[in-house]
C-alpha cells in the first residue's frame, strides 16, 4: 500500500510542481522583501537591526535626548503645537462691523458638502489621513467645551449624501464616506461635489430658523502631488477650478435668503482662490483656515467665538481673477514645437518664468506704484483682468499679501532705526500698542524699497525684508519688536552686467505696513502722492525711514562664505540660446504694456538646445553623458579590515578629520551603493545601523511613535498610534512668527526621536509662482523671503534633536505639470531673488553658530535643459562655495538610469544620495565603481558626506565605539526561510519519488 | 497532415498546458518589449532573457518530451515574474501611493495576467504528462 502511493507519480507530479512553485516564489520573496525590508519594516513598525554593546552598560549613548517621558506626552505635545500653528495661522480677511466673534454657544448651520469632507491636507506623498479618534472634525470641535450649537439636522443631511456617494446635479458623484482627502486621495477632474440648494427639504429649511445666529459657509478646494489644479471647463459650472460652481452659488444664495443673522465662510484650501463674491452674498466675515491637519479645527471654532483672537497674516496675494499673474501667462503643459525631434521624451516639455522677479506681490504691487507715479504704461489695458478699463489696483486684488485682521487694533511706531552700511545690516526698533478691548499678537511687517531707474536693473516697489510678532498684549498694553534688517536682502542681482548682486546709489524706503500694499501707501506719502495721483488709501509715512546711499562701503559680491557671487545659472536663461538676440523679453516695469509676458506655447527648441539636451540625455548616447574615467581604482582602499573604527568615534569630528579616511577605507563598494540609496541599509563594517527616511512635510507619514525612544534593543516596541498630521504649510506662513515656526521644528525633531526616523523629507520652500500649483500646500508663499525664514527655523528646529530634514524640492519646481523633467527657464535675477532666496536662508552657513541645514531634496525638473541634480554650479558652487552647505544632497522618488536622473552624472554634479529602492541602482553603480575611478571617488565622497552628516544626527543614539549591529530575523524573513526549506525539501522528495517510480517502472518493463 | 496527426496522437493532455503555456509566454514577452519601461522602472533585461529561455525551452518540451524537463519552462516563467516584479517596485510604489495620480496601465495588467495563465498552464502540464504512454500510443496506432 506505502509502495504504491510512493510509486504514484499522480501524486507526485502535482506536489512537485506545488513545491517547486513555493520554492521559487519564497525565494523571489526573499530577495524583494530583503531589498525592501526598510519600507516594510516601518510598514509593519519593526526594526531589522539592533544595537548590542557588551561594554556599555553605564555609558549614555542617547546624544539626542527627548523633552518627554513618554510618547503620549510627544503626541499630546505635537497636537498643542499644531494648535498654536492654527491660532496664529488662521486669517481674518473680512469682518465686517466685528460680525466676529461669535458669542459662544451662539446656534449656527454649516452649510456645503464640505462640513462633512473637510480638507485637513493635500494629497500624495505629503498627505495624511489622520486617525479617526483624534481628528477633530467640524461636530467635535464645535462640541468641545459647548462652544457652538451646531444645527445637526443639516449636518446629517450632507453626511447622509457623503455615505451614499450622492450625485450631485453637476452629474458629479460625491466621494465615499470614510475616504477622506488623503495621501492616496487623487484629486482627479478636481470635482466641486456641491450639492445644490434646490435639494434643501422645508424640514431642513425650518431647521435653519433654530440655528441662525450664524450660517457658516466652508469653502473647499483641494490640491496635491503629480497634478495642477485645473484651469478650464473641466470643472462643471465653473470656469476654473479656483471660482465657485453653480450648485456653490445657489448654498450661497441660500444663505443670503435664509433668517441668519452673520454670513460667516471659511476658507479651506491652500491654493488662493476667486472670492470676490464675497459681497454678492453679504459675507460678513471670512476666515482662511488652509489645510487644518488633526486638531486645526479645535483653533478655527476658538476664533469663532473669540477664545483666540486672530493674528495670522495672508502669505499670497488675493486676485480678484487667479488668471491676471503674469506668471498665469506660461504656466502649464507645454510640448516643443519640434518635440519629434527631441529624442529623451522627457525633454520635450518646457516652462518659462518670463514674469522674471515680478511674482505675486513683486508685480501687482510695483505695477501699483508706477500707475500711481504714471510711468512705465501701467494703467494700460494690457494684462487687465478685472479691471473695467485701464489696469486698476483696486479692481485687481482683493487682498494683498500681508493683509490679515485681527479681534482689535493696534498702533505701530517706529522708535529707533539705523544702518551700518559697512556690515550691511540695518536695525528698526517698532513700538506696539494694542489700542483696542481685547488681547492679541501682532505681527510687524517691514518692506523695503531700492531705487528704479528706468530701463535699469529690475526692482520691486516693495519687497519684505522683516517681520516680527509680538507677544499677546493685553488693552493698552505697548510691546517693542526689534527688526534686524540684512542689507543683502534690498541688493539687486544685476546678471546682464555686474553679473552679481549690486546695491545702486540712491533713496532706499524702509516701510512698516499692514500689509505690503499698506507699506507701499506709507512710501507712497513720503513721496508725496496722494489719493488725488491715484491712491487707493492715504499713506502714512510716519512709518517709513530713508537711507540715501550713495558709494561703495561694502561688498554685496561676497557670501557670506566670502566667497564670490557671479552667474552659474546661464544656461537656464532661454535667452542663452538665443545667439546674440533675446528670445524673450522678461517682463519690465519700465514697460508693462509692450513686455507683458507672452504665451510661450509652440516654441520651438532651437538647434543647439536639442544638441545640449542629447549631449545630456539621448537613449541613443548611453551611457548618457558620463565619461569614465581611469579604470585603475587601487589608489581607493575599500572593505579593509585592517581597523575596526565604528561609526560612533566620528562623532562631532571635523568633516576634513583625517580618521574618516580609515573609516571609509573598511566600506566595501557594494556597501557604499547600497547605503547612498533610499531605505539605507546598515553598514555593518563600520556599525552604522539601518535608517529611514520618511515624508513630509506636515507630519512623518507612515510613521509611528515608539513606546521608549531610547531603547535600542531587538525588544523594542513601537506602538500602533500614528504621528501627528500638523496644518499646511499655508498656515505656518499664516502665522508669520519665526519663534512658532521653530517650535513646530522640535516637535518634528520629537517624533524623529520618538520612531519619525533620522531622515526628514520636508519642509518644502517652493514658490507659490502661481495660485495652481498642486503642491502649494506643501509650500510656504509667494515670497521667497518669508519662505526661507520659516524654512530655516522649521529645519533649525528639527536638526535640535537630530533629524536630518531634506528641504524640498530644490528647485524651480514651483508646478506639477509636466514636473518630471520639465525644461524650466528663467533669468538669474529673479532665480536669485526670489526662488533661491526661499531656500538660502536654510542653506547657507554664516558661521559656527548658523548651521546650515543638514539634508536637501533636489527637484524633478531641469534648470535650462539640465537636470537639477546634473547641475553641478548649482551644487558646486552656489551651495558648496557661496553657502558652504555641507549636507546631505538627495534626488526626488525614482530614478531612471542613463537618462533625466543618471546616477553617475549625478555623482559628478554633487549630488549623493539616491531617492530610491530596488537591486538596480546598485546594479548600475556597483559594478562600475570598481573600474572607474572618478566614479568610485564620486561615491565615497557621497559616503563621507553622507556618514558626517549621519555621525551628527540621532542616528547615532544607542552607539558607543564598542557598539555592532546584529542583523534581527524578523517574522517574515522566518516564515520565508521556513517555506523554502519545506518546500525544498518537498520539491526534492517528491522528484526523487518520482525518479524512483520512473526506474522501477522500467525495470520492471525489462523484467517482462 | 498525417504527420501532425500521428504527432498529436501521442501527446498527452499535458501538451495542450503547454501549448497554451507557450502562447502566453509568447505574449508577456510581446507585451513587456513593446510596452517597454518608465520613468520609474525601465524594461528589466533579466526579465527579457529568463522569459526567451522559458519560451524557448517551451518549444523544446512541446517538440520533444524530456520528462521531469518539461519543469524547466514552467521554473523559468515563475522566475520571470518574481524577477520582472522586483524590477517595477518602483513604478507600483509610486502607483500605490498615488504620486502623480498613476494608474497599473493595460499592458502592465496584461503582463501579469499572461505571465500568471503561462505559469498556470505550466504547472498544470507538468502535473499532467506531456506524452502518453509508448504501449498505449502503440495499441491506439495499431487500432487505427
Amino acid at each position: 500500500m506505502i509502495k504504491d502511493i510512493l510509486k504514484n507519480q499522480k501524486i507526485w507530479r502535482p506536489v512537485a510542481s506545488v513545491c517547486l512553485l513555493v520554492n521559487i516564489l519564497a525565494i523571489a520573496g526573499n530577495a524583494v522583501t530583503q531589498e525592501w525590508s526598510g519600507y516594510i519594516n516601518k510598514f509593519l513598525n519593526i526594526q531589522g537591526t539592533a544595537i548590542v554593546d557588551d561594554d556599555n552598560a553605564d555609558k549614555d549613548t542617547t546624544y539626542f535626548k527627548s523633552d518627554f517621558s513618554s510618547y503620549t506626552d510627544v503626541r499630546d505635545n505635537a497636537r498643542n503645537i499644531a494648535q498654536q500653528v492654527q491660532d496664529e495661522g488662521t486669517v481674518l480677511m473680512t469682518n465686517k462691523e466685528n460680525a466676529l466673534p461669535l458669542a459662544k454657544k451662539s446656534k449656527v448651520t454649516f452649510f456645503s458638502y464640505s462640513t462633512v469632507d473637510i480638507a485637513y491636507g493635500g494629497t500624495g506623498s505629503g498627505g495624511v489621513t489622520a486617525s479617526e479618534e483624534r481628528e477633530i472634525d467640524l461636530p467635535k470641535a464645535c462640541a468641545a467645551d459647548g462652544r457652538l450649537e451646531m444645527n445637526q439636522q443639516m449636518y446629517n443631511f450632507y453626511k447622509g449624501k457623503l455615505d451614499e456617494g450622492y450625485q450631485a446635479s453637476n452629474g458629479q458623484i460625491t466621494r465615499k464616506s470614510g475616504g477622506g482627502w488623503g495621501p492616496s486621495a487623487t484629486p482627479v477632474s478636481f470635482q466641486v461635489p456641491e450639492i445644490n440648494a434646490s435639494e434643501f427639504t422645508n424640514d431642513l429649511k425650518e431647521s435653519f430658523n433654530d440655528y441662525s445666529d450664524a450660517a457658516i459657509f466652508v469653502l473647499t478646494r483641494i490640491g496635491g502631488e503629480g497634478n495642477d489644479l485645473i484651469t478650464t471647463s473641466a470643472t462643471p459650472d465653473a470656469d476654473k477650478y479656483l471660482a465657485l460652481t453653480e450648485d456653490e452659488k445657489s448654498v450661497l444664495q441660500a444663505m443670503k435668503e435664509g433668517p441668519f443673522k452673520k454670513r460667516i465662510v471659511l476658507v479651506n484650501t491652500f491654493n488662493t482662490p476667486e472670492l470676490g463674491w464675497l459681497d454678492e452674498y453679504d459675507i460678513d466675515a471670512c476666515l482662511y483656515i488652509g489645510g487644518p491637519g488633526e486638531c486645526g479645527l479645535d483653533s478655527v471654532v476658538d476664533i469663532l467665538v473669540g477664545n483666540v483672537n486672530p493674528s495670522g497674516k495672508l502669505a499670497d496675494t488675493y486676485a480678484y481673477d487667479t488668471f491676471s499673474s503674469p506668471a498665469m501667462q506660461n504656466y502649464g503643459d507645454f510640448t516643443f514645437a519640434n518635440a519629434d525631434s527631441i529624442a529623451n521624451a522627457d525633454s520635450q516639455k518646457y516652462l518659462m518664468y518670463n514674469e522674471g522677479i515680478y511674482v505675486g506681490y513683486r508685480y501687482y504691487e510695483t505695477r501699483y506704484e508706477d500707475s500711481v507715479l504714471g510711468r512705465g504704461n501701467a494703467s494700460s489695458t494690457t494684462g487687465t483682468f478685472a479691471s473695467d478699463s485701464g489696469w486698476d489696483y483696486a479692481e485687481e486684488v482683493q487682498f494683498p499679501f500681508g493683509h490679515g485682521l485681527s479681534y482689535t487694533t493696534f498702533e505701530e511706531s517706529i522708535t529707533g532705526f539705523e544702518v551700518d552700511a559697512k556690515n550691511k545690516s540695518a536695525t528698526m526698533t517698532v513700538s506696539v500698542t494694542n489700542m483696542g478691548d481685547v488681547a492679541g499678537k501682532h505681527t510687524v511687517e517691514l518692506y523695503g524699497q531700492a531705487p528704479y531707474k528706468a530701463g535699469g536693473i529690475e526692482k520691486a516697489a516693495v519687497q519684505l525684508i522683516g517681520f516680527g510678532k509680538t507677544e499677546s498684549l493685553a488693552p493698552d498694553q505697548s510691546g517693542t519688536v526689534e527688526l534686524e534688517i540684512d542689507l543683502s536682502d534690498l541688493a539687486s542681482y544685476d546678471y546682464k552686467g555686474a553679473k552679481t548682486y549690486v546695491m545702486e546709489d540712491g533713496t532706499y524706503y524702509f516701510a512698516l505696513g499692514e500689509s505690503a500694499h499698506d507699506a507701499l501707501n506709507n512710501i507712497l506719502d513720503m513721496k508725496g502722492k496722494t489719493v488725488s495721483d491715484g491712491m487707493d488709501a492715504e499713506g502714512d509715512s510716519s512709518l517709513v525711514r530713508e537711507w540715501n546711499k550713495s558709494g561703495d562701503e561694502a561688498d554685496y559680491s561676497l557670501s557670506a562664505t566670502l566667497n564670490e557671487i557671479t552667474n552659474q545659472f546661464e544656461t537656464a536663461d532661454i535667452n542663452y540660446y538665443g545667439e546674440g538676440k533675446d528670445i524673450v523679453t522678461y517682463l519690465s516695469r519700465n514697460d508693462w504694456q509692450g513686455t507683458w509676458p507672452k504665451n510661450m506655447a509652440g516654441y520651438t527648441a532651437p538647434a543647439k538646445m536639442i544638441a545640449d539636451m542629447d549631449a545630456l540625455y539621448s537613449p541613443t548616447n548611453n551611457p548618457s553623458a558620463y565619461q569614465p574615467s581611469d579604470k585603475d581604482t587601487s589608489s581607493i582602499t575599500t572593505g579593509s579590515t585592517a581597523t575596526q573604527y565604528n561609526i560612533a568615534m566620528m562623532r562631532g569630528r571635523d568633516y576634513d578629520d583625517e580618521n574618516w579616511d580609515v573609516l571609509l577605507d573598511q566600506i566595501s563598494i557594494q556597501e557604499m551603493a547600497d547605503f547612498n540609496k533610499q531605505g539605507r541599509s546598515a553598514i555593518k563594517s563600520i556599525g552604522l545601523p539601518e535608517t529611514t527616511a520618511v515624508d513630509g512635510p506636515a507630519a512623518w507619514t507612515k510613521s509611528h511613535y515608539k513606546e521608549k525612544y531610547d531603547d535600542y534593543s531587538e525588544n523594542a516596541k513601537v506602538t500602533e498610534e500614528a504621528m501627528v498630521l500638523y496644518p499646511t504649510e499655508t498656515v505656518i506662513a499664516g502665522t508669520w512668527n519665526v519663534d512658532l515656526t521653530h517650535k513646530l521644528g522640535v516637535s518634528f525633531g520629537e517624533e524623529g526621536l520618538w520612531g519619525g526616523g533620522v531622515g526628514w523629507y520636508g519642509p518644502a520652500a517652493n514658490i507659490h509662482r502661481t495660485p495652481y500649483s498642486g503642491r502649494n500646500f506643501e509650500y510656504y508663499s509667494e515670497d521667497g523671503f518669508i519662505s526661507g525664514k520659516l524654512a530655516e527655523a522649521e529645519t533649525k528646529g528639527a536638526m535640535e534633536k537630530g533629524v536630518i530634514p531634506y528641504l524640498k524640492h530644490f528647485f524651480l519646481n514651483d508646478q506639477e505639470t509636466n514636473r518630471i523633467g520639465v525644461c524650466t527657464f528663467s533669468n538669474e535675477q529673479a532665480i536669485r531673488e526670489v526662488y533661491l532666496r526661499a531656500f538660502q536662508d536654510a542653506f547657507e552657513t554664516t558661521g559656527e553658530d548658523d548651521k546650515a541645514c543638514t539634508g536637501v531634496m533636489g527637484a524633478f525638473n531641469r534648470l535650462g535643459v539640465t537636470w537639477t541634480g546634473h547641475y553641478s554650479n548649482l551644487w558646486k558652487n552656489v551651495m558648496a562655495k557661496e553657502w558652504g552647505f555641507t549636507g546631505n544632497v538627495t534626488t526626488d522618488f525614482g530614478q531612471k538610469p542613463q537618462s533625466l536622473m543618471d546616477p553617475l552624472l549625478a555623482y559628478d554634479a554633487g549630488t549623493t544620495m539616491f531617492c530610491t529602492s530596488g537591486s538596480s541602482f546598485s546594479e548600475i553603480v556597483a559594478p562600475r565603481a570598481s573600474t572607474d575611478l572618478k566614479l568610485l571617488t564620486n561615491m565615497r565622497e557621497a559616503t563621507h558626506r553622507i556618514l558626517y552628516n549621519f555621525s551628527n544626527s540621532l542616528a547615532m543614539n544607542g552607539l558607543s565605539s564598542t557598539s555592532r549591529i546584529v542583523d534581527i530575523t524578523t517574522w517574515y524573513e522566518a516564515a520565508l526561510i521556513a517555506l523554502i526549506a519545506v518546500s525544498a525539501v518537498g520539491m526534492v522528495g517528491s522528484i526523487g519519488l518520482i525518479g524512483y517510480s520512473t526506474i522501477d517502472s522500467l525495470r520492471k518493463k525489462e523484467e517482462n | 497532415m498525417a504527420f501532425i496527426k500521428k504527432f498529436l496522437s501521442t501527446k498527452a493532455s499535458g501538451f495542450y498546458f503547454a501549448l497554451a503555456s507557450l502562447l502566453f509566454g509568447l505574449l508577456a514577452l510581446i507585451v513587456y518589449t513593446a510596452r517597454g519601461g518608465n520613468s520609474y522602472s525601465p524594461v528589466s533585461t533579466a526579465a527579457v532573457v529568463i522569459l526567451v529561455f522559458a519560451v524557448l525551452t517551451n518549444v523544446v518540451v512541446l517538440i520533444k518530451d524530456f520528462g521531469l524537463l518539461a519543469y524547466v519552462p514552467y521554473i523559468l516563467y515563475v522566475v520571470t515574474l518574481g524577477v520582472w516584479l522586483n524590477s517595477e517596485m518602483l513604478y507600483l510604489s509610486n502607483v500605490m501611493t498615488a504620486i502623480d495620480n498613476n494608474a497599473l496601465d493595460p499592458a502592465w495588467i496584461c503582463m501579469v495576467v499572461f505571465l500568471v495563465l503561462a505559469i498556470a498552464a505550466g504547472f498544470a502540464a507538468t502535473i499532467m504528462k506531456i506524452s502518453k504512454p509508448k504501449n498505449k500510443v502503440e495499441t491506439v496506432v495499431e487500432e487505427k
